[in-house]
């Protein structure tokens, strides 16, 4: 019986064209993603795990990635193939005779369920087809392919997709055989999704690794936990293995699923009646009394008056509209997908702001941003099925000819049904708006911006909805299929995801768009006001001819077929209706004109192909000038006058050049920013503009007389920053009503710059570039001459006079020399009275401060009114530091230090010569608890570090530069932080940073220096691993010899003239302090990529009669040397390695685990035995329990005695 | 005041030709469109209750085009489907209202009454809290006709009322239907014979997409009068009576059957009988050609 069904079941299945409609679907869509993947289109951004770097498009790695990741989009088809098997028979009706049939429960269902399954993994392959046969494509940049690996295609079968379709069909045939109801399984389908979006967000807690990634009932999480380390070689050679993990995941969630279909095995019924969901009691059947004599009685109803006024129609709109609401809050499923919505984003209220575990206070901006964030995927649902199900209503319930002969006008209908669907948008936005204040108030935070909710849920979240629900019902006005309305609105989803990525970037053509609206409690909506309003009133004269449209194409009566339709859209088009569409068509042309206007005239539109040809062009014409010898500036003399309210900037000043060379000078080259007007470069030297390219904004300067060694000229520099109309995106968001903050960077610079060459290396072998050396060699003596952050010059003068508007304060580094007022505005002379490097910022803002003094020096934070959570603590670090820095490394060299808050549109702290501007979002509104890491203290100690290593020590512009800046700085503020929140806190920071370090390598798009030759742009590695390592190295050889070695460094090279320091030159400092056993770290830690893979394995204790405990272990060291990418070789071992023991039972009362042994040994075998006698009872015995050294799996570097059984 | 049909043309896009030039004129007063199922019949009233369009031809409605000025045809139309469902979990009280309010009767007063009345004339007032979805099929059609004649409508169209009602129900409906005013249109279109001789004052036949007869009742049966004749055989029989005669109908009666054929004179061995609706009916579907077509 059981194969009987089976392959009748097989038979049906692979004789519907849906089944080969959707391979075929799957197929093209793989197909196509590879070739976007591949290079097929230049502005595609997709990235998978670093592919577009080294990572091969067919690696194991990104084939699994690509496999797993669209068969769960494709998960949603199950419903139609598994589903199905079982819900036909409902909806034909075959169940009244099959179920009568002899035929066991196992049979059908068992038949059925697996007929579906096959099916559906048939459908799945052609993932995997796709992927393989784009892979042999001649056309595409073999570049990006490797050889193919049968194996790798393959496994993502095993271990995901087949169990992910088992464990997923099983659920959704269950559903299906339940509740009888195709929805109810689509529900059921986001049921999951919503459990998979829960393993997500608690993956964000470190601790919680392998309770999501067994939470999952994909898979992903567990994958992801298994290759989040991955190196580019690991990803391009190694085949997803089948771990523990990922294993158990499997086992778990089959037998999960498994246990269901048992359950449905052994309940099922074959019995005609459906189980339905009932919210309320069901109302009874009302029998009629069977009375065949004839009544006599006359027909007589009281006359009325039927109304057709506007007055009329104005009510009977009302009265629809509270009844097509009803119809929509009243729909059990929409209630459901709501209340998971609910939930969904409850639990995410937890991850408010979440940076190394800290949270941020609950500002309004912020809970408006991350609940309206994530309750989006639930609106988007809602509208979806709610736009379907409110347009099809009448005709579900069959009312539809009664309805549609009533005498109230399309448009009545047409509008009620959209206004309700509005209502529910109103509900769904005053929802999160409750749910907000709840967790705001649950949180301790009391103050509800009440207006900022309104505008920020009402006022623009839920325009965007309002918008999409016009277009959700034209598309059933015109596809006049529930189902396929619903695929016709997800496969818009798509599109807009993509269209960015396919070079559609203009916002004139994106249905609902606009150029992006921000909130920044300094800054509120501010410049985003104007052109979001245009753009809304444009989508929406769009949205309203959408409108007109589907009412001239509504479905009314039962006439389906076009030809009628057109023939009733000609009859509805009447002259009102032409003239209508006619003005509102003229409303939206002119707006976009107005729009295009802004965006392509006032501004310049460019796509990021044009930005990218750009850069292709600016190297292959301008690379001969690399190289040609240019005068530094010595000087900046540069005023700026700030408009905060027209958002206008006004440059005006001069530098001075000196020709510092041995060779006479007779060309400057000079990159102005084409995002302002570049007004005047004029040397009061004689001299001619040679050339000049305002495309690439690139010009040559000749002198007509040659610069001389040693000689100087003043060159005047005009610059107008002016804001015009608005930009299609990316507003220019450091010139701001409140809270400008302009850096020197956008001041035209000298010579032929490398950082504009494009540094993809597919790309530019598409573009014939040569490979690029991404920094200069560690040798490269005319590079020596620079310092890191500035070609131009190296210390300077500098001074400036800033003005603005009264009610803001303007800043720049340097000291205020005077200050006053004239015609209505506010000047502010600074000027440093010694020479800093050429790196200067502009700020005006209005500020409120605190100050205060230490040993004689200004102290001050200006801060935004509102945000005085942590000033104290900012201002305390700034003491501490100073402290700290000036006793172990030299004195300080300014007068003055100040923090300044900018508006949370970039989210850094940045130091400037006695000036750090601090970014608002990023410690300003940090809500921090004893137990955190208080990471505002720790920036500022970080920032206040680069008054010392950047601002007095700077490196040159070759490989290992930010060795003496950012890993400098990371160990500075280590030692404050450790001074005032203890050790504790510093290894909690370190885990974080062992994570972020061994994340980033994982994702490099190009590759792994060593430390000592890091890049600038490396994060990962400098701050990351800068910080794991120095915290390490301050243990091995000690903080007094590390901080007696930086003292000599400073004194050596604080500001030098060129050539500048190298990390070469600074090892030997820290080489000079430390002993001989222990050089072998620094070259571990430094100049190679070391790992280790340390763990715990066997333990067990006991009790001696003297009341001892003996404790005996095995610890197992594996040392790994991996090359930059990621390559490792395994290489004896002859390390000292910290061994612990923890105890409970030192404090009695808080039984907070203690530690009661540490002690460094010296191990030389993988594997080595410890015995330990001591006077506590241990319970967690370790090895680098503190993660002093690299190493990706930390779990099992300690290991519970309550893990053990005695 | 009348309905004029004329030269009606209906395909549908499956290549069925549900309506083929149809003309027809309906005089005030009940009207019974007697049809075999699939005939037409509901195209046809769904045209006229403009919930679809023709391809060719005119439905002229008291000086207005039906076809073209649907939203005036509306404000005048009481129309009872023949399928019709009902929202969930809304009671008849409440569902009568909302039309009433959505027909034109602004007035909530005014509407309160007619809503009672309405409930109370189709005998469903004492139910009128329950939901509609737990109603009879009697019930419900009951239903169906109140909120026909909502607002006084000048054209009732009741597609198919009585299939599936039980005889009590039907019976009742019935009794409804005839209390509808004469002076107004009112288009009962049904495959019950005894429907339409109960009902109606004029009535028309239409089969396959075509109109076949239209007249009065009694008038038609006067028509085919010494025409119909009547035999009773064995079953074993029919096959060869069908072949040899024009038979129009068969009824089993006590294990044997009686046929009806239709002829000018006796074809043999037959007897005549007084023809019912019923044989105007059967005669005229069976595609005779009669000449005395109104």
């Amino acid at each position: 019986m059981f194969f009987r069904i089976l392959s009748f079941e097989l038979k049906y299945k692979f004789r519907q064209p849906a089944v080969y409609i959707y391979w075929v679907i799957l197929f093209a869509l793989t197909f196509l993603i590879v070739n976007a993947l591949s290079g097929l289109i230049d502005g595609v951004s997709v990235s998978i795990g670093g592919l577009g770097g080294k990572v091969l498009t067919n690696s194991p790695f990104v084939i699994y990635s690509m496999v797993a990741g669209l068969s769960f989009m494709a998960l949603i088809l199950l419903p139609a193939l598994i589903g199905n098997s079982i819900y036909r028979d409902y909806e034909n009706n075959t169940h009244a005779l099959l179920f009568s049939y002899p035929i066991s429960r196992f049979g059908y269902l068992g038949g059925r369920f697996l007929g579906g399954f096959i099916a559906a993994i048939f459908v799945f392959t052609s993932i995997g087809f796709g992927m393989y046969l784009a892979s042999l494509m001649p056309y595409l940049n073999r570049d990006f392919f490797g050889d193919n690996n049968l194996m790798a295609y393959i496994s993502p079968y095993l271990s995901n997709v087949i169990p992910n379709i088992l464990i997923v069909g099983i659920i959704i045939f269950t559903i299906a055989a339940v509740s009888r109801n195709l929805l109810a399984t689509y529900l059921g389908c986001i049921a999951l999704l919503v459990l998979y979006g829960v393993a997500e967000s608690l993956v964000g807690d470190l601790e919680n690794t392998t309770l999501s990634s067994l939470l999952d009932p994909f898979g992903g999480t567990a994958f992801d936990t298994l290759t989040k380390y991955w190196t580019v070689t690991e990803k391009n050679e190694q085949l997803i293995p089948f771990t523990w993990l990922l294993l158990l995941n499997r086992v778990v969630w089959s037998a999960f699923a498994l246990g269901i279909f048992s359950v449905l095995l052994s309940r099922f019924k074959f019995s005609q009646n459906v189980f339905q969901l009932r919210f309320r009691k069901n109302s009874r059947m009302i029998f009629a009394n069977i009375n065949p004599v004839h009544k006599l009685f006359k027909l007589k109803l009281p006359t009325v008056n039927q109304e057709f006024s506007a007055k009329a129609k104005f009510k009977q709109l009302m009265r629809l509209i509270r009844f097509e609401t009803l119809n929509l809050v009243k729909n059990p499923y929409f209630l459901g997908i709501l209340a998971t919505g609910i939930l969904f984003i409850m639990i995410n209220t937890t991850q408010l702001g979440k940076m190394y575990g800290t949270t941020t206070y609950p500002v309004t901006y912020q809970v408006i941003e991350l609940l309206g964030g994530t309750f989006a995927l639930f609106v988007l649902i809602i509208i979806t099925f709610l736009s379907g199900e409110i347009v099809w209503n009448e005709r579900t319930f069959r009312v539809n000819e009664i309805v549609d002969s009533l005498p109230i006008p399309t448009w009545t209908i047409y509008t009620s049904k959209l206004s309700a669907l509005f209502v529910v948008q109103i509900i769904l936005m005053t929802i999160i708006l409750f749910i907000g204040i709840i967790a705001q108030t649950v949180m301790g935070y009391f103050n509800f911006e009440i207006g900022l909710y309104i505008k920020g849920l009402y006022a623009i979240t839920m325009i965007d909805y309002i918008l999409l629900c016009f277009l959700a019902f034209i598309v059933h006005a015109v596809v006049n299929n529930k189902y396929l309305g619903h695929f016709v609105m997800i496969l818009y989803y798509l599109f807009s995801m993509f269209m960015g990525g396919m070079g559609l970037e203009h916002n004139l053509y994106d249905f609902g768009s606009d150029p992006g609206i921000m909130y920044s409690d300094m800054n509120g909506y501010g410049h985003f006001v104007w052109p979001f309003i245009t753009y809304k009133a444009y989508w929406f004269s769009f949205a309203i001819i959408l409108a007109i449209l589907s009412n001239l194409l509504w479905v009314r009566g039962i006439d389906n077929n076009f030809s009628k339709r057109i023939k009733l859209f000609k009859q509805r088009f009447t002259a009102p209706t032409k003239i209508s569409l006619t003005i509102i068509l003229l409303v939206f042309v002119g707006l976009g004109s107005y729009i295009y206007y802004n965006t392509n005239i006032l501004n310049e539109y460019t796509t990021s192909k044009k930005r990218l040809l750009e850069s292709v062009n600016y190297e292959k014409k301008y690379k001969k000038y690399k190289g040609y010898i240019q005068p530094r500036i010595v000087e900046m003399n540069i005023n700026v006058d700030i408009y905060p309210e027209k958002r206008d900037a006004f440059f005006k000043g001069y530098y001075i050049l000196k020709n510092k060379s041995d060779q006479p000078i007779d060309s400057v080259f000079v990159n102005y920013s084409g995002n302002v007007d570049f007004k005047k470069f004029e040397f009061e030297k004689p001299f001619d503009v040679l050339y000049d390219d305002t495309e690439l904004e690139f010009r040559i300067c000749r002198f007509k007389e040659p610069l001389m060694p040693g000689d100087s000229t003043k060159v005047n520099i005009e610059i107008d920053m002016i804001t015009r109309g608005f930009r299609n995106s990316g507003s220019n968001t450091r010139l701001l009503k409140n809270g400008t903050f302009l850096s020197s960077s956008i001041l035209p610079s000298l010579g032929y710059n490398e950082g504009f060459e494009l540094t993809n290396e597919k790309k530019r072998k598409k573009y014939d570039l040569p490979e690029k050396q991404l920094i200069a060699s560690i040798n490269d003596t005319s590079a020596l001459q620079n310092t890191y952050i500035s070609n131009d010059g190296d210390w300077i003068r500098f001074e400036t006079i800033v003005s603005t508007v009264p009610d803001q304060i303007a800043i720049a580094p340097g000291y205020l020399e005077k200050e006053w007022e004239e015609n209505g505005r506010k000047y502010f002379h600074y000027k440093m009275d010694s020479k800093i490097l050429n790196f200067a910022a502009w700020l005006s803002a209005d500020y409120e401060k605190i100050e205060d003094n230490w040993n004689g020096i200004d102290l001050a934070v200006y801060y935004h009114k509102g945000h005085e959570y942590n000033i104290d603590d900012m201002m305390k670090a700034m003491k501490m530091s100073l402290e700290y820095y000036s006793e172990n490394f030299s004195p300080f060299q300014y007068k003055q230090l100040r923090i300044f808050e900018f508006p949370r549109f970039s989210s850094f702290a940045q130091s400037f010569p006695n000036m750090i501007p601090f970014s608002e979002s990023i410690g300003f509104i940090a809500d921090i608890e004893d137990e955190d890491v208080n990471y505002p203290f720790w920036i500022t100690a970080h920032e206040v570090a680069h008054q010392w290593w950047a601002h007095q020590v700077i490196g040159a512009n070759v490989e290992g530069a930010t060795v003496m800046s950012e890993i400098l700085a990371q160990y500075s503020s280590q030692q404050v932080i450790k001074n005032e929140y203890g050790i504790e806190k510093l290894r909690d920071m370190i885990k974080y940073d062992m994570d972020g370090y061994l994340t980033g390598r994982s994702t490099e798009a190009h590759y792994e220096p060593a430390l000592l030759y890091l890049r600038p742009n490396q994060g990962y590695l400098h701050y990351k691993k800068g910080n794991v390592v120095m915290y390490a190295l301050a243990d091995y050889i000690g903080e007094d010899k590390i901080n007696s070695a930086l003292k000599k460094f400073v004194e050596d090279y604080a500001f030098q003239e060129p050539p500048f320091v190298t990390s070469l030159e600074f090892i030997e400092y820290i080489k000079e302090v430390t002993p001989d056993s222990l050089q072998y770290v620094i070259y571990d830690m430094f100049e190679t990529i070391t790992l280790y893979e340390n763990k715990v394995t066997d333990l067990s204790y006991e009790e001696l009669d003297n009341g001892k405990y003996k404790v005996n272990f095995t610890v197992e060291c594996q040392k790994f040397r991996a090359d930059s990418l990621g390559r490792e070789e395994e290489i004896p071992i002859n390390d000292w390695i910290d061994i612990a023991v923890f105890s409970k039972e030192v404090n009695d009362s808080t039984k907070k685990e203690t530690e009661i042994f540490l002690q460094k040994f010296k191990i030389e075998e993988n594997k080595r035995d410890f015995e330990f006698v001591l006077d506590h009872k241990p319970n967690k015995v370790g090895i680098d329990p503190y993660f002093k050294l690299i190493d990706r799996h930390r779990d099992d570097n300690t290991k519970s005695t309550a893990a053990i059984s005695r | 005041m009348e309905l004029k049909i004329t030269n009606l043309s209906k395909t549908y896009p499956n290549g069925v030709q549900a309506l083929k030039n149809v003309d027809l004129t309906i005089p005030t007063g009940m009207f019974g469109l007697l049809g075999p199922n699939g005939a037409g019949k509901s195209t046809l009233m769904r045209t006229i209750a403009t919930l679809q369009e023709a391809d060719s031809g005119k439905i002229m409605l008291d000086g207005m085009d039906v076809l073209k000025q649907k939203d005036d045809v509306r404000k005048q139309l009481g129309y009872l489907p023949q399928e019709f469902g009902v929202y969930p979990k809304i009671s008849a009280e409440m569902m009568m209202d909302h039309f009433a309010e959505l027909k034109g009767v602004i007035n909530k007063k005014e509407r309160k009454e007619l809503v009672k009345a309405l409930l109370e004339q189709t005998n469903l007032y004492h139910v009128r809290k329950k939901n509609l979805s737990g109603y009879s099929g009697g019930m419900k059609q009951r239903f169906g006709i109140a909120q026909a004649l909502i607002g006084s409508p000048k054209l009732i169209i009741v597609d198919e009322p009585t299939a599936g009602l039980d005889p009590a129900e039907r019976n009742r409906f019935h009794n409804l239907l005839s209390e509808i005013g004469e002076n107004i249109i009112v288009i009962l279109s049904t495959h019950i014979v005894d429907d339409v001789s109960d009902l109606c004052k004029n009535m028309a036949i239409i089969n396959e997409g075509e109109l076949l007869l239209q007249g009065e009742p009694s008038e038609l049966i006067k028509n085919v009068e010494g025409k119909i004749w009547e035999k009773v055989i064995e079953k074993s029989e029919l096959t060869e009576h069908q072949e040899k005669y024009n038979i129009i109908s068969t009824r089993l009666f006590t294990g044997k059957i009686i046929i009806h054929a239709y002829n000018d004179t006796n074809p043999d061995s037959f007897k005549m009988v007084t023809p019912s609706l019923e044989d105007v009916y059967f005669s005229s579907v069976k595609n005779v050609k009669q000449t005395s077509n109104v």
